[in-house]
């Protein structure tokens, strides 16, 4: 046996294997756990007041516990520089961040004015935040969403990513993640579109502008030294009511902060924000914002993204009414749903100038019969779109579609890709016009557009 | 026959040897300098690259036993064969350098570590150690079984890209002159051929089984083509972000990233790949350096270690210059090693071919 081992050691990589055992697996053994080190922040925030940021962290605990619910709390620091911001951040919560994991970055719109890039390249290229993280933009205080969605996720079961997400595929028709927003960024168009949240207070607009993030202090408070107050509110946010309801186009509302102890105050921030308890509900209205070279330009609403996206193949499931529709002596109100869509798209060079022809075939399926609806009934003498209805329809679609390219003139922002579709299929003339008119910027404005609806009941 | 290895063995070592510091952060350098046109510069390349393998062959027909040292020494003399080797040892330490400078800088990325430096090291220099004392045989059979897992994870990396939308990228945006250009700015990332030719006495050749070989380098180029250009399809002008192709291939998907940590497949591979690669590079210092100094193979290995560790540390410690010097000074050593290299035992063959003809 003696000998076995003698032999066996003479071999040197066994001796390594056996001191590397020896070191690490005792090491291994009685080091703590990495989630005592490091946070895993599922969302962020950035705000800015005055010329100080401040960095909400939605950070995610991992604690031992019979349910399945994951406790998350809100932790912020603010600083006179993201990177300090952030630093102050981990100071509050007492480990390392963590972005990997963030899912969600809301910006508010005040850092918006000024090109967005300066601000999250910190984190992007430093501090490790995924490109895949979905990029939010609220006209509130960022943390206030990231509080509000705290109870969103413990009462419904939604995450803010997911709501965005819906957005994102039947409204936007396009990806608002980081990596979307830099593409956007980067391109000859240098615009992008970001997704929109809001807070509601119990279903109207919150009293106070909420941007400055002394304002939403939650209620344990931990100063540190340095620039700036770090703050921790956490919270449970399984106390809170939840009620959903619609107003306008969508709306998304969970009471965040009406339940009894701190976790309920906390998490929506409703007390913290001084308006007497007022719970705080994220508000989706299926709002965007527009970006050109980073700063915000337009915040979109639904009529206008539905314009916007009218020559994406991917957008369907639109509703289009016609109003006053005469049937029987009556006048009704027809509501259709664009079902499928076909797009044949040709551009050239006439002239000199970019025409960009296309011919959008629309399967309209007949939805909602408005006035006296009882009475009547959807079947085939419905279902056959008739000339009047079919002129009506394409002058609202036209319509739509004039003012949505129109904004996108009058912003330079061509985030329907139309410079990269020249570019691609007639790229010397689009180069030589492009030469010409000194930039990509103004293509949009010099671009003769002829679309024609084909309408079709499905 | 003890110590040397199969045609198919040879040709996997070929197949790994072409993934070198092109699988992370190549794709992202080169669309910074010349956009998607890239993949034609990389395309390029291979085909440059390729054509060392029917020049291998040959030389392995006419010098079936011979050393590679012994031969450049009997038709370059000892000291042209010796300089020759001297540039071989310094290609194979920097490319050991770049390598696990950049799978470093993604480990430290993934795990959230500021500094492990010297769990990196403890990690991969035994195993590499081990790996060149017991021999190229039991190296290759190792990557030969891990060879399969590799594979599996490399290509699970490439699919996973076809979930997400993905479309063309523009290509023919850069001038001709910028792709030629690049052909020679980052030869330093290519020219790994010389592995091969290092350790041709080690290679049992069969004529009938060259084949193998041509279909291992064809697989290798064919999987590293492909990910430039589902890379540049998925990305396309955020390209230059992205430092670690095959990993953020997988990774940027936001159906996938529900699932958590997926990139583990992404990490796994890369760290099968590096380390069989670091076998490799530290394989090719030790056989240059037994050549040019009168000490064995466990001189070489300790060597290696020691101008290894002062070489990350004191001259390049930053990643960043690593990076910069691939692109400066680095491509010249490349050339050598990857075009005059093959070329002079092109001219040793056909030196040879005749003589034998002659003899005939």
């Amino acid at each position: 046996m003696k000998k076995r081992i003698k032999n066996a050691f003479k071999n040197p990589m066994l001796i390594v294997l056996a001191l590397i055992i020896i070191i690490f697996t005792p090491q291994a053994i009685y080091s703590p756990g990495q989630n005592r080190d490091v946070g895993v922040v599922v969302g962020i925030g950035v705000d800015k007041q005055d010329d100080e940021f401040e960095i909400s962290l939605l950070t995610f605990i991992p604690t031992a516990q019979q349910s399945f619910e994951q406790m998350n709390s809100v932790i912020s620091g603010k600083g006179d520089t993201i990177a300090k911001a952030l630093y102050n951040a981990q100071i509050a919560m007492g480990r390392k961040v963590g972005l990997s994991h963030a899912k969600t970055t809301i910006v508010n719109q005040e850092l918006m004015q000024n090109d967005v890039a300066q601000y999250i390249d910190y984190l992007s290229r430093v501090a490790s935040l995924s490109e895949n993280t979905v990029f939010i933009c609220t006209d509130v205080s960022a943390k206030e969403i990231l509080q509000a969605s705290i109870s969103l996720e413990s009462t419904v079961g939604l995450q803010l990513e997911q709501i965005i997400g819906y957005n994102a595929k039947n409204l936007y028709v396009t990806d608002t993640s980081l990596e979307a927003f830099y593409k956007g960024y980067y391109s000859n168009a240098n615009a992008s579109l970001v997704g929109f949240l809001s807070v509601s207070c119990d279903g109207k607009q919150c009293d106070q502008s909420t941007n400055g993030a002394s304002q939403m202090e939650g209620p344990t408070q931990i100063d540190t030294a340095g620039t700036g107050a770090n703050d921790i509110s956490s919270s449970s946010g399984s106390t809170g009511a939840s009620r959903t309801g619609s107003s306008g186009s969508s709306s998304m509302q969970t009471n965040s902060a009406s339940g009894g102890s701190n976790a309920g105050e906390s998490s929506g921030g409703g007390e913290g924000g001084g308006s007497g308890g007022e719970s705080k509900h994220i508000l989706n209205e299926g709002k965007a914002v527009l970006l050109k070279n980073g700063k915000m330009v337009e915040i979109l609403s639904v009529d206008q993204l539905n314009g916007i996206n009218l020559l994406n193949i991917e957008s369907k499931n639109q509703i289009i009414t016609v109003n006053d529709v005469e049937y029987k002596g009556e006048k009704l109100k027809y509501s259709y749903r664009i079902k499928n869509k076909r797009i044949n798209t040709v551009t050239k060079f006439e002239n000199g100038y970019p025409i960009y022809t296309s011919q959008l075939i629309l399967g309209l399926e007949l939805v909602e019969i408005d006035k006296e609806n009882q009475k009547v009934k959807i079947n085939t003498e419905f279902s056959d779109i008739s000339d009047a209805v079919k002129k009506k329809i394409d002058s609202n679609l036209k319509n739509q579609f004039t003012n949505a390219i129109n904004l996108l003139k009058e912003n330079k922002a061509d985030v329907i890709g139309i410079n990269e579709h020249f570019f691609k299929t007639n790229r010397k003339e689009y180069n030589k016009f492009i030469k010409e008119i000194g930039g990509y910027d103004d293509f949009l404005n010099y671009v003769n557009f002829k679309i024609n609806f084909i309408l079709e009941s499905d | 026959m003890k110590y040397s290895i199969s045609m198919r063995q040879a040709g996997i070592i070929a197949l790994f040897i072409i993934f070198s510091n092109k699988i992370l952060l190549l794709p992202g350098l080169m669309h910074e300098y010349i956009k998607a046109d890239a993949v034609f510069a990389v395309i390029l390349l291979f085909a440059l690259e390729f054509l060392t393998i029917p020049i291998f062959l040959k030389f392995k027909r006419n010098f079936p036993k011979e050393k590679l040292y012994d031969i450049l020494k009997h038709y370059l003399t000892a000291i042209g064969a010796k300089l020759i080797y001297l540039a071989a040892i310094v290609f194979m330490i920097f490319k050991a350098l770049l390598t696990f400078s950049v799978v470093y800088v993604y480990f430290k990325e993934q795990i959230y570590q500021e500094e492990f430096i010297w769990i990196a090291l403890i990690a991969f220099l035994p195993i590499m150690n081990h790996s060149v004392m017991s021999g190229l045989r039991p190296t290759a059979r190792t990557m030969e079984l891990f060879f399969s897992i590799i594979l599996t994870g490399f290509i699970f990396c490439l699919v996973i890209s076809f979930f997400t939308p993905i479309s063309t990228p523009f290509f023919f945006v850069s001038s001709a002159k910028d792709i030629f250009f690049s052909l020679y700015k980052y030869a330093f990332t290519f020219g790994d051929f010389i592995f091969l030719f290092l350790i041709i006495d080690k290679i049992d050749y069969k004529k009938a089984q060259e084949k193998k070989i041509y279909f291992y380098v064809s697989l290798g180029m064919f999987l590293v083509i492909t990910l430039f250009f589902l890379f540049y399809c998925k990305y396309h002008l955020t390209s230059f972000m992205h430092n670690n192709a095959l990993a953020d291939l997988l990774v940027f998907s936001v159906q996938f990233n529900a699932i958590g940590r997926l990139d583990i497949v992404a990490m796994l591979t890369i760290m099968m790949v590096t380390l069989f690669q670091m076998e490799l590079f530290c394989f090719g210092f030790c056989e240059c350096f037994v050549n040019i100094f009168p000490l064995n193979k466990l001189y070489g290995v300790v060597f290696f270690d020691i101008i290894f560790l002062i070489l990350y540390y004191i001259f390049i410690g930053k990643y960043e210059i690593m990076v910069k010097s691939t692109v400066t000074w680095l491509p010249v050593l490349g050339l050598v090693v990857g075009v005059l290299f093959p070329i002079i035992c092109l001219i040793c063959t056909m030196i040879k071919r005749r003589k034998n003809e002659k003899t005939d």
